[in-house]
């Protein structure tokens, strides 16, 4: 999958468990800008997305990342 | 023990005459001090008689796979002759390797003598047993020597699934059979004319037995005796129930030295020692009812969950036949709960259905992620493998 395509899914993913109100783009803060995603549906959506890609990116410790973008970066092998 | 009475579907002494010959030299004729010899094979013949070479010969037996064990003396084949020269085994001891249910599998010194004596004396000279379990086990063991010291016939098979052990048991009229209650349901699932079989005594062991199992082998086998065998292999058989009732009787506390501390069932073993067996328990009227292990609850950003709770939860929809439930390693939480679920029948609409299902659960208590899958992971025990998944 490209990173394009991760993004949308990333998308995806959150307005299934999150009724938000506000706009999601590549650039949204995913913990400080979504109202009620805290960090165990960021684990969710992290888990979600490593097994839709079949790769770990956190295998070797974590990562920092802010943004939907910087997430998908992180999947993009 | 009359061995002849012993047939192995794809397994004849005949056909290891040579293995076992050769294994017979190597022992005698070992040039170590302490010989530990491991057997982790499947072929129960192999197990059935290297452990009636016990008493006779100076040396270590360990009996299965475990992963310590295979570490600390980089053992990889089936049958190992070794040294232990740090003497950490016992001779003329048996060890064998826990089932490794939610971690790796630890070796156990068995206490041979109370094993031997914990041994039924059935007396009935045409009962023909289903070996399910892996032959290295506690629970495999003791079926072999069962069998073998009531003079009856044991069947296994080497494929073990649910189709091969369906069709041995129809072939040989097979009416003993012991396994997990994993084994039963998947032989249930798998297989619509049950009836036809007749079965005298079913024994499940070695996981939570639920009304639901129990109602289900009553209906589909009336006639059979039903018994639930509560054992650790750390403690050998601490009692069996045969009410068809989950859990078990209040009374059996007092009756085999048993206690619920914070939960946790522990039985007293050498007269004054409490062994903790790690199984919580929760009392309902007068009957005590096993909720899982304690090692089965994991902490989920913070808050405790027991996965197999939530197993049960995720059972109790009537489109899944089975599902798994298991701690899966997380960058954000530390873990996270994760699941494969086997559905009747697979369908967009029943995975719909699923899906909904699971979102609407308590947030801490759905897995984050699950698998729809042909079959549940099991271990060679057919028991499910709650490994944690890195």
């Amino acid at each position: 999958m490209n990173k394009e395509e991760i993004v949308n899914e990333i998308i995806s993913y959150i307005k299934s468990v999150n009724v938000t109100q506000v706009e999601l783009t590549k650039s949204t803060k995913l913990l400080e800008e979504i109202i009620d995603f805290d960090s165990l549906e960021l684990a969710g959506l992290v888990a979600y997305i490593e097994q839709l890609v079949d790769f770990d990116p956190f295998e070797g410790g974590f990562v920092e990342f802010e943004t939907i973008s910087e997430l998908a970066e992180l999947f993009v092998q | 023990m009359s061995s002849n009475k012993l047939f192995f579907d794809t397994f004849s002494f005949e056909e290891y005459k040579d293995e076992l010959s050769k294994i017979n030299k190597t022992i005698i004729n070992n040039k170590f001090n302490n010989l530990v010899l491991n057997y982790a094979g499947k072929n129960p013949i192999i197990t059935l008689y290297l452990i009636t070479y016990i008493p006779l010969l100076n040396y270590s037996l360990v009996l299965g796979d475990s992963n310590n064990f295979k570490n600390s003396l980089n053992t990889k084949l089936e049958i190992n002759y070794l040294e232990d020269t740090n003497n950490n085994f016992i001779c003329n001891s048996l060890y064998l390797a826990t089932s490794g249910t939610t971690g790796d599998s630890k070796l156990v010194n068995i206490d041979t003598d109370k094993f031997f004596n914990s041994i039924r004396n059935i007396n009935n000279d045409s009962d023909k047993w289903l070996l399910t379990y892996n032959p290295n086990s506690y629970a495999g063991v003791q079926v072999i020597l069962t069998a073998a010291m009531n003079k009856h016939y044991l069947y296994s098979v080497k494929n073990n699934t649910p189709k091969s052990f369906y069709a041995c048991i129809k072939k040989y009229n097979i009416n003993r059979i012991s396994g997990t209650p994993t084994f039963w349901k998947l032989l249930i699932n798998f297989n619509k004319d049950l009836e036809s079989i007749s079965l005298k005594n079913i024994t499940l062991g070695g996981e939570i037995v639920y009304q639901e199992l129990l109602d289900k082998l009553s209906s589909l086998f009336p006639n059979s005796k039903i018994n639930h065998i509560y054992a650790t292999t750390e403690t050998g058989v601490v009692f069996s129930v045969s009410d068809k009732m989950e859990g078990f009787p209040y009374n059996y506390l007092k009756k085999y030295n048993l206690k619920i501390i914070n939960d946790r069932l522990y039985i007293l073993i050498n007269g004054d020692e409490w062994f903790n067996s790690n199984d919580l328990c929760e009392i309902k009227d007068d009957r005590v009812l096993f909720k899982g292990r304690s090692s089965e609850i994991i902490k989920v950003a913070g808050r405790k969950v027991n996965i197999a709770s939530v197993e049960n939860v995720l059972n109790s929809l009537d489109i899944v036949e089975d599902s798994l439930v298991y701690a899966k390693k997380n960058p954000i939480t530390g873990y996270i709960l994760a699941a494969e679920i086997k559905l009747r029948e697979t369908s967009s609409s029943n995975i719909k259905i699923l899906d909904n299902y699971i979102k609407k659960l308590n947030r801490y208590d759905r897995p984050a992620t699950y698998k729809i899958v042909d079959k549940i992971t099991l271990n060679n025990n057919m028991k499910k493998s709650r490994k944690t998944h890195e």
